[in-house]
Order: C-alpha cells, then structure tokens, then sequence
C-alpha cells in the first residue's frame, strides 16, 4: 500500500471512530466533561488507553516494551496456523498435548497443532510477556498491583468525570480482558485490512462449499458445515463496508478462509489472512465512546487497520443486524 | 445399502421420530419437502400463463383434467430465474388444503431423516421467505434445507390463489 492508501484507510477508521453518537444509543452518548478531560494524543484527537492509564507521578506513558515493531509478514507461520484445522478430525486426540512458544510462531517452522491453541500460546506467553514487562519496567510492583493502581485512577476519573453507566459495546471491558502486549490476526477483505485480538480469535476455516439459505440479508453469504455443526459466513465486505460494497466490488472478491468469532458459529470470510503479531495496547486508538460501531474496538496505529471488538460483533450478528444499525 | 441403512435408522430411534423428504435441486442447492405433501412428480410441460395472476404463478397445467397452479419456486425464494432443461420437474403438492404444482431444477431423492438430525435455520432472516425454513440437516457433508410448504405463501396468498 501506498503512503497515500495507508492514510486515507487509517482516516477511514479514525472516522469511524470519531462518528458522533446518534439516536438509539443514548446510553453511550459521550459526556462532555469527560472528553474535556482527556488528554488528546496531537494526532487525530484520540486518547490512548495507557496514557489515560498513566500512574501518578508518570506524565509520560512509559515505554512498556521496545519490541514494539510488529513482525513482518509471516505466510508460515500463518500456514501453521491455519493448516492444523483442516486435519483437526484426524488429530483431535493428540491436539491438547502440544504446545509451541508463542516466538515460534513469528520466527521458525513449528507443528502447531491447531488454530484454537492460540488461546493457549497467548496464555503461555503471558508469563513471558509480563516477565519482559517488570524487567523493563525495573519496578518491584507486580502486574496485580500495577492493575489495581490502574483501576483506582480509572475510578476516580470515572467519579471525577461523573460519567454514567459504561454504554454496552464500548472497549472498556475488551481493553481490560488484554495484557499489554498481545497478539492480533490481520486479515484482508476487499483490500481493508482488519485485525482481530488472538484472544478472541475461535479458529481459522479454509472456505469450502458455503450453501446459500434465502431470505437471509446481503451480508450473510450462507452455511458452511465445520465439524458437525453449521457455520453462519458473513461477507464481510458486504457487513463492514455496504456503502461501498456494489456489485463490481463483490464479484472481484474472492473469499478463501472463514475467521471464527470466539466459540460462537459465526465466522467472517476473509480473502486473505496477512500474518500474527504483538502489539502493545498503546498502539491502538482505543474507541472512547459507544457510537455506531460497536464492532470496531479501536484502530491500530502502524498498520493503520480497524481492530475488531469480537464480542460486540457477535452480538449484532445474533442479532441479524448490520455494522451500521444500533443495537436497541 | 443405503436404503437398509435408512430403515435400521427408521427402526431404531422409535422416540426420535423418522421423517420421510423428498429433495429436490434450486440452483444448486438441495432443499427437502415432507414427504407427506408430496403427491407425485412431474416432467415439465407446458404451463399455460393466466392472465392477471400473481406474480408468483408461473401459470397452470392440466393434471389429468384438473386444474394445478403452479408456483414460480425460484422466484419464491428469490433466486435468479433459469432455462427449462431435462432435469425440470414439477412436484405437485398439497398445502393448506390446496394442491399445487412447484417447478425446481430437478428431484433427487427420498431421504429419511430423524427429529434430533435437524438443526435450526440460522435466525437471522428478516425477509418473508426466511419463513419457508423448517430446519437444515447435514448430510454426507452436504446441507440440506427443509422446507415449510405451508409457509411457502402467506394466508392471502393462499386465499389468493384458491380464487384464481
């Protein structure tokens, strides 16, 4: 992608987020006092999640981890990744006795086993991840404490802020259900880019006979049978992008892999799935408010890509609502 | 041995009752109708349009010097229309107290099929022929959609097509 490309995907998504609250979500409508408190980062008005989470007596947010460059592209590793779900039948039994460090994953040729040990790469990994942190850190506070810090300046600004109840769909609970540094799928559909938390990730399907059932809406591409249970497809271009979706565009798309939403059966076919990294939080434009986008839990700055916020996305699928309705 | 294995399926389950669907192909899809309603299989012939009628009625034929309406099945269920060729039939069934024929791409076959292999439709429809579904059943990897006959018109239209 062009300079040019990246700059107007990212203001796309930054645009998204920014969208004024509107009518039907009144619950999530953002107080005023509250935005005059944050502290815009000088970029594009957002405020990080870590900066409005800065410890007293720290005004900049500290530098958690150097390894903050995602790694590049990686199709192995995506190929291991991916590959462990179509021979899942056979190695059912064996899958829950393997195990692969979470660096593997970006740098040599493992047997994973399956996609859904990501979940266990992740919690392995978090060992590890907080071990980095507190050498980085050079603090005796652990984590747990740190959090709890964190939690405490997050209520009082709640009560300083006198905001009301945390609107359903907004990121708080997402941002907080992370580590600080945790790894995100991105994936392509019609040449957008999106990126989904691993945590949140249920497993990657290779696209094979989708059935169509009618009556259904535009974006629900149809059935896939995976592992004795019906899989609902979305076309993801058609649910993320309707505006702009036509039917030129759907004809040049070419769906090749499903991504499953959690462990729920819903998935979203994607084109192309690009590769596995670890971000920091502090990379993401977290979203501050409900507003239209539930779905859309932030944007992550260097691949300037929207982050999905799985669990709010299930809910309007189960729903049958698009990415533009509101929920209620 | 297909068939003994459908009978052994017939006799085991006796609290698990065993229906009997008929299948047939729409655009390469299978969907499948309750046995019961089905009175018999046609090869396409003529249908005579009717002037006036819904946009749904393809026209009606002559079965044996009875009238039968039949149902534009593609159209119903918001598919592309598509040439008549050898494999077209017309299943002629009974809903709502009314017989009527169905045109689909072709008949495949006749399938048994327990309670407990039926899975619900994905609830996400909002158009009216999100109601024609009864169920999906997987089948030798292959889905198949059940479809409610009766549903296949709403009350007007059945009312509808009693005058025609």
């Amino acid at each position: 992608m062009s300079n040019s490309v990246d700059e107007t995907v990212f203001n796309y998504f930054s645009l998204l987020l920014t969208e004024p609250d509107e009518e039907g979500i009144s619950a999530g409508k953002p107080d005023a006092k509250r935005e005059q408190a944050a502290v815009p980062d000088g970029q594009n008005g957002h405020t990080p999640a870590l900066k409005r989470q800065s410890l007293p007596g720290q005004s900049e947010p500290r530098p958690v981890i150097t390894q903050a460059t995602p790694t590049p592209l990686n199709k192995l590793a995506l190929e291991q990744l991916l590959a462990p779900v179509t021979e899942i039948a056979s190695e059912v039994g064996t899958q829950t006795t393997s195990k692969v460090e979470l660096k593997t994953l970006d740098t040599k040729p493992v047997g994973v086993e399956t996609v859904t040990q990501a979940k266990s790469i992740q919690t392995k990994s978090e060992s590890q991840v907080e071990q980095k942190i507190k050498e980085k850190l050079e603090t005796s506070a652990s984590i747990k404490q740190e959090e709890a810090v964190v939690d405490k300046v997050e209520l009082a600004a709640a009560l300083q802020t006198q905001t009301g109840a945390i609107p359903p769909g907004v990121t708080e609970q997402l941002v907080e259900q992370l580590d600080d540094e945790f790894q995100v799928l991105f994936f392509k559909v019609a040449g957008l880019t999106l990126a989904v938390p691993l945590v949140s990730l249920g497993g990657i399907v290779k696209v094979d006979r989708i059935n169509h059932i009618m009556g259904r809406p535009a974006w629900y591409l149809g059935v896939q049978t995976h592992r004795d249970s019906q899989l609902n497809v979305v076309d993801s271009g058609a649910w993320v992008m309707p505006e702009k979706y036509d039917d030129e565009l759907a004809q040049s798309v070419d769906y090749q892999y499903i991504v499953l939403l959690e462990d729920s059966n819903w998935g979203l076919a994607c084109e192309s799935l690009v590769n596995s990294v670890r971000i920091l939080k502090s990379e993401v434009n977290w979203r501050t408010k409900a507003g239209k986008r539930p779905w859309l839990a932030g944007v992550v700055k260097e691949q300037m890509c929207g982050i999905l916020h799985v669990q709010a996305l299930i809910e309007l699928l189960n729903l049958g609502l698009g990415s533009q309705d509101s929920i209620g | 041995m297909a068939d003994a294995k459908n009978v052994a399926a017939v006799a085991a389950g006796k609290d698990d009752e065993v229906l009997q669907w008929v299948t047939f192909r729409l655009d390469n899809e299978t969907y499948g109708i309750n046995v019961m309603q089905v009175q018999e299989v046609l090869r396409y012939t003529e249908i005579a349009p009717v002037p006036g009628a819904p946009h749904y009625v393809l026209g009606i034929i002559n079965l044996r010097g009875n009238v039968v309406t039949v149902i534009d099945t593609r159209s119903r269920f918001g598919l592309p229309s598509a040439e008549v060729d050898d494999s077209t039939r017309i299943v002629i069934i009974e809903a709502e107290k009314q017989v009527i024929g169905i045109l689909v791409d072709s008949v495949a076959e006749v399938v048994y099929l327990r309670g407990s292999e039926i899975d619900n439709a994905p609830n996400v429809g909002t158009e009216e022929s999100a109601k024609f579904i009864q169920g999906v059943s997987n089948r030798d990897n292959e889905l198949l959609i059940l479809v409610d006959l009766d549903k296949l018109l709403s009350d007007e239209e059945w009312m509808e097509l009693a005058q025609l």
